[in-house]
């Protein structure tokens, strides 16, 4: 996970010192929905009446972002990484497991521009097309899963399309701030070895494959040149 | 409405939604089946791992079930011998394959003393006991371009085979699949193994595998198993399921769970009316399970290094200290397929005793007579409700195990290690996922 962040730092070094238009940080909530996942921490969880908490399905995460932007007549184009992590407990007398989620999704964000003199919108429309990789483990008492003293972990990935909201809020002129709403989906995400990391089988009641919906909610700092210009 | 109460009442709209996205989520079912998904009946046929497990799950939910056993007790293929040395014995299954299991967890949860099998072993090759062969006999076997012929056949093709050095140790392999070289695919044996998951370390119980059983799954359901019930008739024809065992005591349900062995599917020991789908019939016949036997053989020194593979009386011999706390020195033969069946025609225990000891004062120069304190022999071959150990994938098998595990009308379920699909049958925790598997199609059927 720590990589991720180091990425995401390298990111703003390199949008503060860039000639990019805008660079954008952000933060908030996402919510996962997938389907096989729940499949297999269902059956987890019916399958073993001895344990006397259920294991939480996979849903909320914490949500990081961060985004370049360029401009080009009226449309902004960026790309955006973020990361988001979930994790979901069980406890129960002398066992504690957790299930660890990471997701880091690349994106090619499209958001359309008024015109400079026209007052600025309300909302705008990105449109996200990129892919995802995710990371399922899982700790029993504290410790990481390991099978053959390799440690458990499920990859996963697929290519997604999103749509996000934001709503601008005017700081200064070349700050300002965006709260942001929105959806991705993955119609096909493959995550072989996630049964084996949930459920400890494979194929007994999810597939390898399926899809994912995930929704997202939060708010980013953005610092864009193109204020600076436009009142130069 | 300006800009600012604009964003005022998206950020109230936002929270809002956050609040109510993770109350709804809340409120999401975390279990495949629940308390009171189910209000049938289950009779369940076999009270071995899979079908004690199908009765605990279901028992966990409320569900009204019966167990019905054709032996005088309950474990099926799991069994514990007491009072031979100063540790027990595991009669049937002995190893966990792997922890990444289902039983893994139980395990934990509960405590249970288990220990990785970290034991060597040495091969019988040309006269002598060695570290390793120049072939890797198991590696051979573990590649997944193999053709679709028996162990011993490619074995003969690649001049390992009849006659060879490597000869018993080629039936090791196979035995290690509980079938003779003769009868196991190379192809589908590794292919039915695909899904294999739960890890490739052996560990042992510092009791046994049926303690677990019998502490942790079996308190539950106890007063549900009727143990000395021969089930000799099931008529699904009606509306509900009618079970008749050999004293023509019946039972109703509504569903039931049929986990016996398969030879007991194979011979026709239970009359389905109407008869089963020729296709499934077929299905369990193209399958194997061929004999097997473990013998337990106590000296009073370990003269052995360790576990000894490729003798041609038995080709795999362990060391049933490991992993234990005691001190007195057993060697286990784990005997099966062609071996099996030409120490079971022997006749009698004494003599299965004597072939075992006369092959491994060959190999140890007479220390194996002279330090022999005790023998038990487990024949599963000729236990009458099981005849066997465990099912392996004959030249051919092809998709068969599917056909053999379908379901008939929902109603009518095969469990047990042989109805597996998931690459774990020969297991316990094999068995123990199809009771899961049959057990979610319950509940799905009445949702
Ligand atoms: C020698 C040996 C060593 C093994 N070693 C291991 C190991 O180390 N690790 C491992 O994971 N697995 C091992 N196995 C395999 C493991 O034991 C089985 O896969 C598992 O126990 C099978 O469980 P089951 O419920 O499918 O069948 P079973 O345990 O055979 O249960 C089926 C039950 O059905 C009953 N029955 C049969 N006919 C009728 C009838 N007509 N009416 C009512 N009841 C009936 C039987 O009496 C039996 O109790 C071993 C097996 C053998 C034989």
């Amino acid at each position: 996970m720590k990589k991720w962040y180091v990425l995401m730092a390298c990111m703003l070094a390199g949008a503060l010192t860039g000639s990019s238009q805008g660079f954008f940080v952000g933060a908030g909530f996402q919510q996962h929905y997938i389907p096989e996942y729940d499949k297999a921490i269902r059956s987890y969880n019916s399958g073993r009446p001895y344990l006397e908490e259920d294991h939480a399905l996979i849903g909320a995460a914490t949500y990081l972002e961060a985004s370049f932007w360029g401009r080009v007549k009226q449309w902004n184009s960026g790309i955006q990484l973020s990361h988001s992590y979930s994790r979901s407990r069980s406890e129960s007398c002398n066992f504690n497991t957790k299930l660890r989620f990471h997701q880091v999704q690349l994106s090619y964000v499209l958001r359309w521009l008024p015109k400079p003199d026209t007052p600025g919108p309300w909302y705008y429309f990105d449109l996200h097309v990129g892919a995802t990789g995710t990371e399922l483990s899982r700790m029993i008492n504290g410790g990481s899963v390991s099978v053959d003293d390799e440690p458990l972990r499920a990859w996963g990935g697929g290519g997604q399309l999103g749509l996000t909201f934001s709503f601008p809020i005017e700081i200064n002129k070349n700050r300002s701030g965006e709260l942001f709403a929105g959806a991705t989906f993955l119609p096909y995400f493959y995550s072989p070895n996630a049964e084996p990391v949930i459920h400890q089988t494979k194929g007994l009641t999810s597939e390898e494959s399926g899809h994912m919906i995930t929704w997202k909610i939060g708010i980013r700092a953005c610092y864009s040149e193109k204020r600076k210009q436009r009142t130069e | 409405m300006n800009r600012k109460e604009f964003l005022h009442k998206s950020a109230y709209g936002a929270l809002g939604a956050v609040a109510l996205s993770q109350w709804l989520w809340a409120c999401r079912k975390t279990e495949l089946f629940e308390e009171g998904d189910y209000s049938g009946k289950v009779v369940v046929i076999g009270a071995g791992a899979a079908g004690l497990y199908a009765a605990y799950l279901l028992r966990s939910k409320g569900v009204e079930v019966e167990v019905l056993e054709a032996a005088d007790r309950y474990g099926g293929r799991l069994g514990k011998l007491e009072g031979f040395a100063d540790y027990p014995l595991d009669l049937g299954a002995q190893w966990l394959h792997g922890k990444n299991s289902i039983l893994g967890d139980l395990i934990k949860r509960t405590d249970t003393a288990i220990s990785r099998d970290n034991s060597e072993s040495r091969f019988w090759f040309e006269g002598e006991l060695k570290r390793s062969t120049p072939v890797d006999i198991a590696d051979a076997f573990s590649k997944e371009d193999l053709p679709d012929v028996s162990f011993l056949d490619y074995a003969d093709q690649q001049g390992w085979g009849r006659g060879s050095a490597y000869e018993y140790i080629v039936e090791w392999a196979a035995g290690d699949q509980g079938a003779g070289a003769e009868a196991i695919s190379a192809f589908w044996n590794i292919k039915e193994e695909e899904n294999w998951s739960s890890g490739e370390a052996d560990f042992k119980f510092e009791q046994t595998f049926f303690d677990l059983f019998n502490n942790h799954v079996v308190p539950t359901i106890a007063d549900r198993i009727r143990t000395n019930t021969v089930v000799n008739r099931i008529d699904y024809s009606g509306s509900s399921i009618v079970v008749t065992d050999q004293q023509g005591q019946t039972y109703t349900a509504d569903k039931v769970i049929v986990s016996v062995p398969l030879p007991i599917l194979q011979d026709g020991d239970i009359q389905f009316t109407p008869a089963l789908p020729s296709a499934k019939v077929a299905a369990f016949q193209k399958l194997g399970m061929g004999p097997g036997m473990k013998v337990f053989l106590k000296f009073s020194e370990a003269f052995y290094p360790g576990n000894i593979v490729g003798g041609a009386v038995c080709a795999a011999y362990a060391d049933e200290r490991e992993g234990k706390s005691g001190s007195d020195h057993v060697l286990l033969a784990f005997v099966m397929g062609t071996q099996a069946q030409k120490l079971t025609d022997l006749g009698s225990d004494q003599a299965i005793i004597n072939a075992l000891l006369a092959e491994l004062d060959d190999m140890f120069d007479g220390a194996a007579t002279a330090a022999y304190l005790d023998g038990r022999v487990q024949n599963w071959t000729t236990e009458p409700f099981v005849r066997g150990a465990y099912s392996y994938a004959t030249v051919g098998v092809g998709e068969s195990r599917k056909t053999a595990a379908e379901p008939i009308e929902d109603r009518l379920l095969f469990a047990g290690e042989a109805m597996n699909l998931n690459g774990h049958h020969q297991t316990v925790h094999g068995a123990v996922e199809t009771a899961i598997r049959e057990v979610t199609r319950i509940f799905e059927s009445a949702q």
